[in-house]
């Protein structure tokens, strides 16, 4: 289940390299990272609270809420995967996995899959409580799959 | 360290000659205790199947939803004494266990023994198993036959000398192989949803395996007096939570937990992640009972400071 790079380590490193070039623009400098990325991931928790909310009939169900919430999600997305730069590996009790840093293609994938149905959820618009419950169905098995694999518990 | 006193014991063991033979010889179930296996239910025993979480070792993935899992053997599970990979249980009468009989399954699952009498490995939580009910590893079984044969063998296990001795786990075996019974002492007037839920954690559940320290740091038995207390995580950086009233779920409510069976929420809406999804998932598939009787067990196990026992041994 976990991640080896046992057989080409300087392809693995250049490749490494490269894809983390690709997801680090300048503003992971800025501030603290590790704060930042868990005021993002605390976002998603809230977007998702709000969907619950409406799925389970315990919150009336609103469909311009619904697409609101998945478009915030959806820029949580795209900014989450820029506040992981070298460095911010531990401290500041992170839950981030080591293997953030060491499998970053893998990591990157999950990302774009998360962006992907955020965005196709909003864009899809749900008009009732059972297309709206499909829509998060498909949004929420993003969670798990990338805490499985990205996700420590402190 | 721990690597080494292990190498020490399994060392010394191979070197002890006619001893070892003799405590590391098979004990299987005596055939009055084991029943025959007959009157098994193909639906009850797929709801052990996932409180068991056979799938999640014994399988490269999960099936589409409607259609039946293929167990061809599962991912590497990495630990610190090497790759274990779990095998093909499927009926396939070579690649799988198909040739076995009731009594064949019943040992692996409650002695840790195969056909021929070999030690199994505890990677293999049969130490958890062994406190399974005989109906419900009768209805187990009849599910298990029930299955599609899946072709294709695991490969072998990849441990590093001694632990690739088999014969080794027989004296572990003797040391840590739990018996059956409750661990945690409830009053004999616990509500009944409780009983179901301890059965269910201490028994097919194995929740312990993960949620409570072992001794010999990490290569002996559960440490019971720290049942379900957390322990460090196997596979690296983290740790595996108190589920105990005394750690962080004990500000949920019994809703809460369910609802993380259920869905992989939490309370304030952070996701399952790290090992525990793969088990939310199998506790996914079980009935509203089931999830309520786990959750209310929890919250009735006594926490660990309550209990008066002196932090772990290493
Ligand atoms: C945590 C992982 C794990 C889980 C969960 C698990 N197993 Fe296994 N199982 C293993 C491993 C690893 C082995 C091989 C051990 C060895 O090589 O000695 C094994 C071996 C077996 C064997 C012996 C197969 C043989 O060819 O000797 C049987 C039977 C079996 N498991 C059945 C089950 C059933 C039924 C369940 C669910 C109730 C289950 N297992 C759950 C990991 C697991
Ligand atoms: C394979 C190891 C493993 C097994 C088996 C396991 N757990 Fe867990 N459990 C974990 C890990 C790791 C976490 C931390 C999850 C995370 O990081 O999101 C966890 C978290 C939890 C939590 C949430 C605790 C918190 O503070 O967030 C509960 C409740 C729980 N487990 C209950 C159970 C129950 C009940 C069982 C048995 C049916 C079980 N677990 C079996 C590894 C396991
Ligand atoms: C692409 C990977 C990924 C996806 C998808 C993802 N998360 Fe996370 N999440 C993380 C990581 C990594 C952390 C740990 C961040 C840290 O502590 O540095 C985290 C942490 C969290 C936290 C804790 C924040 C805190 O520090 O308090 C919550 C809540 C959370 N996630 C909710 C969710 C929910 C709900 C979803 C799905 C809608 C989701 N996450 C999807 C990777 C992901």
């Amino acid at each position: 289940m976990r991640f080896r790079f046992s057989s080409v380590p300087l392809l693995s490193a250049l490749a490494l390299a490269a894809a983390g070039a690709a997801v680090l623009p300048a503003t992971a400098q800025n501030g603290d990272p590790i704060a930042e990325r868990q005021q993002v991931m605390k976002d998603v928790g809230r977007q998702s609270r709000t969907l619950n909310q409406m799925v389970k009939g315990e919150a009336p169900f609103d469909a311009a809420a619904a697409v609101a919430a998945f478009q915030a999600m959806n820029q949580d997305a795209q900014r989450f995967g820029t506040l992981f730069p070298e460095g911010s590996e531990t401290g500041g009790n992170t839950e981030a996995s080591p293997d953030i840093w060491t499998n970053r293609s893998e990591f990157q994938e999950h990302l774009d899959k998360f962006a992907a149905d955020t965005a196709a959820a909003a864009a899809a618009a749900p008009q009732d409580v059972a297309a709206l419950s499909e829509q998060f169905r498909v949004v929420g098995g993003n969670c798990r799959s990338c805490h499985e694999d990205f996700r420590v518990d402190n | 360290m721990l690597e080494r006193t292990l190498a020490v014991v399994f060392g010394l063991a191979v070197v002890g000659g006619g001893a070892f033979y003799v405590l590391t010889t098979p004990r299987p179930l005596d055939a009055a205790t084991l029943g025959d296996g007959a009157g098994g239910d193909v639906a009850r025993g797929e709801r052990i199947f996932h409180v068991g979480g056979c799938i999640s070792c014994h399988a490269a993935e999960r099936p589409e939803v409607g259609a039946q899992p293929l167990l061809a053997g599962g991912e590497p599970l990495e630990t610190p004494f090497g790759t274990f990979h779990g095998p093909n249980i499927s009926p396939h009468p070579t690649d799988g266990i198909g040739a076995w009989s009731y009594a064949d399954f019943a040992n692996a699952m409650k002695r840790g023994l195969d056909p021929e009498g070999r030690h199994l490995y505890p990677a293999f939580p049969y130490t958890s198993y062994v406190k399974m009910r005989t109906q419900d590893l009768a209805d187990l079984w009849a599910y298990m036959k029930s299955l599609p044969p899946a072709e294709g063998r695991a490969p072998a296990n990849e441990l590093a000398f001694p632990f690739n001795i088999r014969r080794g786990v027989g004296l572990w075996k003797l040391a840590f192989l739990p018996e059956e019974g409750p661990i945690v002492p409830l009053a004999p007037d616990a509500p009944e949803p409780v009983k179901l839920g301890q059965y269910l954690v201490e028994g097919p559940g194995h929740c312990g395996q993960c949620h409570t320290p072992r001794s010999f740091n990490g290569a002996g038995g559960l440490i019971e007096t720290q049942w379900l207390a957390g322990a460090p995580n196997p596979e690296g950086r983290g740790g595996i939570p108190d589920i105990t009233p005394g750690g962080e779920t004990g500000s949920w409510s019994e809703s809460d937990l369910v609802e993380y069976f259920a869905s992989g929420f939490t309370p304030d809406f952070d996701s399952v992640g790290g090992s525990m999804a793969d088990v939310q998932r199998n506790l996914a598939e079980l009935s509203d009972a089931d999830r309520d009787a786990i959750a209310a067990y929890l919250k009735a196990v006594p926490p660990i400071d309550e209990r008066g026992e002196a932090a772990p041994s290493q």
